[in-house]
């Protein structure tokens, strides 16, 4: 759900970043980060200088906090956090990139990484900065790009199914383990009271495929290849998640123009029984929390998604740090981005967020394993997938946000939806 | 009696026109009432004018939250400035462009008319790398100068100079004023008007340019009041709507304020030249 404006943002501003990159930065610039080249090892000596970061949202508004500690651990360096509208964050990283003028670091959403490297604007991670195993392994996947990496994972984003637990008792049903009983479990919402049994968002320009794509995956499909080289997109798999989603209108548990607008309003027509079930991530939580007080226990359950035959996949997506390529205090920027993702540090970010940290050590610091309602997500991490890491990446999505909203209006056939999605892609491309 | 009759004749007139208003105010007054409201009030999905519950946790917010302050002198700062530049440098060239012959006059207008049909996200990332390679990032030289002088506030001041009586000019010219009081003492105070409209036009699109300044400030303390509204009341998953909409009102109010002041000269400056 995170940032749906991104990928409409991206591909404004691509074109003429790219276009301006070679003459807007300095040739010093070019050099120094040739593209995966290795670089150099971060020693262990205090950072020193002034650090500035660039960061969204909430996590914006916490992160001076991180960088107190940091201080306190390096009395000769100085973190600068500016907060960065998130909606609009991609123009302003894309244009800073072009003319070079750049803070040292700055959060980011997976799907935009691989655009802002195309256009030389991220140094790659220096080796040994971070052990990758201590991440969760598809949010490690996704600042990966021909196997360089180029940020650090900071916090992690995936969706399980809230549903109206009173609802579902007073239908007799309990939370869908698989395919079959979802459409039961959201039909039998939607006799109990709700309008829709699960909400599905069709026609939302910039994020229907995140709502589409995981039924692909359940299916066992796969949007590319291992090698990333070519588009899978017509293969019974694909088609069979394309069916699954269609299903869902055609057998009337959801509308055919379900949507997540007004951005924030889930958790309000989920509390009000408005909508029955809706697949979601971890910020629902405390939002429901607040509107449903005591009630919060009775009325809504949480349960990972239903899982097809590939499995119970759900959609990952989270907060990533880079570093620019033009940054001044490349040093000093390793050096916080490390000590973040401490478990301690990445702990007491999460306690200040809510996010879900990145790094696995710091859930149970944070006592994050105790709450039960968290403790799903944790279970859900186990089962994600994460789109390609391309610069195309904002073009592609839009494709699968058109065939998601005429799969719902049942305009097009599954299959042939497959075949338009192999040759719309393919038209467009991996690089 | 022919009087009467007129006014009788037209009452239904009122029908559409109010109906239109009501069109037209009725964001506006929703925008109003909703800072006022709760969040759950403004999602619950009913359409309610007035607030149920009425609160001012979105004031207060917006004011003790955030570093209000700055934005909105930010934002006063640079539209004063590029108001200010335009209604110089703007009513300079339209004179320059109208009234004084010299070569390349008529290219120089054309130059001026095809500035005025590029789009500006075309100039939107030169423009940046022009402004660093000055040093101007992060600065209100970057916030200001780009926008001094307009295509479009070119246009509108040459094309109403042009309408200026050249005979005027002549005898300044023949009792021996140069340039400079000429442009001071006659062009100016004839172009009421046209200065007036200059200057909403300009002002409104300052205080309401959000691209720019989100890029061009590259610290928070540099923020305009779009920026800093965006950026404290849209969160990664949700929207305070609340928050947006009391920023939204408070951002609308000196825009008013400014309209109803230059309306009055507005209508006296068409009034007069219409007596002429």
């Amino acid at each position: 759900m995170i940032i749906k404006k991104w990928a409409t943002g991206l591909a404004l501003v691509t074109a003429a970043s790219l276009t301006l990159t070679a003459c807007g930065r300095d040739a010093g610039g070019d050099t120094a980060n040739a593209p995966s080249a290795p670089a150099a090892a971060i020693d262990d000596s205090p950072a020193k200088g002034e650090i500035t970061v660039w960061a969204m949202g909430g996590e914006g508004d916490q992160l001076p906090k991180i960088g107190e500690a940091f201080q306190q651990a390096n009395p000769e360096a100085k973190v600068t956090v500016t907060g960065v509208p998130w909606d609009d964050a991609p123009t302003k990283i894309s244009t800073a990139i072009a003319s070079g003028q750049t803070p040292d670091i700055t959060l980011l959403n997976p799907d935009a990484l691989a655009t802002f490297v195309a256009a030389k604007g991220f140094a790659p991670v220096p080796a040994g900065l971070i052990d990758e195993s201590g991440f969760d392994a598809n949010a490690i996947a996704a600042t990966k790009i021909d196997g360089t990496s180029y940020a650090v994972p900071l916090y992690v984003d995936t969706r399980t199914l809230f549903y109206r637990k009173d609802l579902a008792e007073k239908a007799g049903v309990s939370a869908p383990k698989s395919w079959d009983e979802l459409n039961t479990f959201g039909a039998a919402l939607k006799k109990a009271g709700a309008k829709d049994g699960l909400l599905l968002a069709t026609g939302e320009a910039g994020f229907t495929h995140q709502v589409l794509l995981p039924y692909v995956w359940q299916a066992g499909g796969a949007l590319t290849n291992a090698d990333q080289t070519e588009f899978t997109l017509n293969t019974p798999q694909v088609i069979e998640g394309l069916a699954k989603y269609q299903s869902l209108v055609k057998d009337g548990v959801s509308s055919q123009t379900g949507t997540y607008e007004p951005w924030g309003s889930v958790e309000e027509r989920l509390a009000r029984g408005e909508i029955g079930s809706v697949v979601n991530g971890s910020w629902l939580i405390g939002p429901l929390k607040e509107l449903l007080g005591d009630e919060f226990d009775q009325k809504i359950g949480i349960a990972t998604v239903p899982a097809g035959p590939g499995g119970g996949v759900s959609w990952l997506s989270g907060g990533q740090l880079a570093v620019f390529a033009d940054a001044k205090n490349p040093d000093g920027a390793w050096k916080f981005i490390r000590f973040i993702s401490t478990p301690e540090q990445a702990a007491h970010f999460s306690e200040l967020t809510a996010d879900l940290p990145a790094v696995t050590a710091a859930w149970g610091v944070a006592g994050l394993d105790k709450d039960p309602a968290v403790a799903v997500f944790n279970d859900q991490l186990k089962s994600t997938a994460t789109p390609p890491v391309i610069p195309t990446w904002a073009q592609l999505s839009s494709i699968i946000d058109g065939y998601g909203e005429r799969l719902a209006r049942g305009t097009v056939t599954p299959q042939d939806a497959a075949a338009g999605l192999q040759k719309d892609m393919s038209a467009v491309g991996l690089k | 009696m022919t009087i009467r009759n007129t006014r009788h004749s037209r009452w239904y007139l009122y029908i559409p026109l109010l109906i239109g208003l009501g069109l037209t105010v009725l964001p506006f007054v929703w925008m109003v009432s909703g800072a006022f409201k709760p969040q759950s009030e403004i999602l619950s999905g009913e359409f309610t004018l007035l607030p149920e519950n009425g609160t001012l946790r979105n004031f207060a917010d917006l004011f003790t939250r955030v570093d209000f302050g700055s934005y909105f002198v930010n934002s006063v700062l640079v539209a004063v400035a590029v108001v200010l530049g335009n209604l110089i440098f703007c009513s300079m060239l339209g004179y320059a462009l109208s009234k004084i012959e010299f070569p390349g006059r008529r290219a120089l207008f054309a130059v001026v008319m095809t500035m005025l049909m590029v789009p500006t996200v075309v100039t939107f990332v030169p423009l940046f790398v022009l402004v660093t390679r000055m040093g101007l990032a992060n600065t209100y030289g970057a916030l200001i100068l780009p926008f001094l002088a307009t295509p479009l506030g070119v246009f509108i001041m040459r094309q109403f100079i042009r309408e200026i009586p050249d005979s005027l000019i002549e005898a300044a010219r023949l009792d021996g004023a140069g340039e400079f009081r000429i442009f001071f003492t006659i062009i100016i105070p004839l172009s009421g008007p046209a200065l007036a409209t200059l200057a909403i036009l300009q002002f409104l699109s300052s205080w309401n340019e959000f691209l720019w300044p989100l890029v061009a400030a590259q610290t928070e303390d540099m923020y305009t009041l779009p920026v800093g509204i965006a950026l404290i009341s849209a969160g990664a998953n949700t929207v305070n709507y609340g928050l947006l909409l009391a920023g939204a009102t408070v951002i609308v109010l000196p825009i008013l304020v400014l309209f109803l002041f230059l309306q009055r000269y507005f209508i006296q400056g068409i009034s007069t030249t219409g007596l002429k």
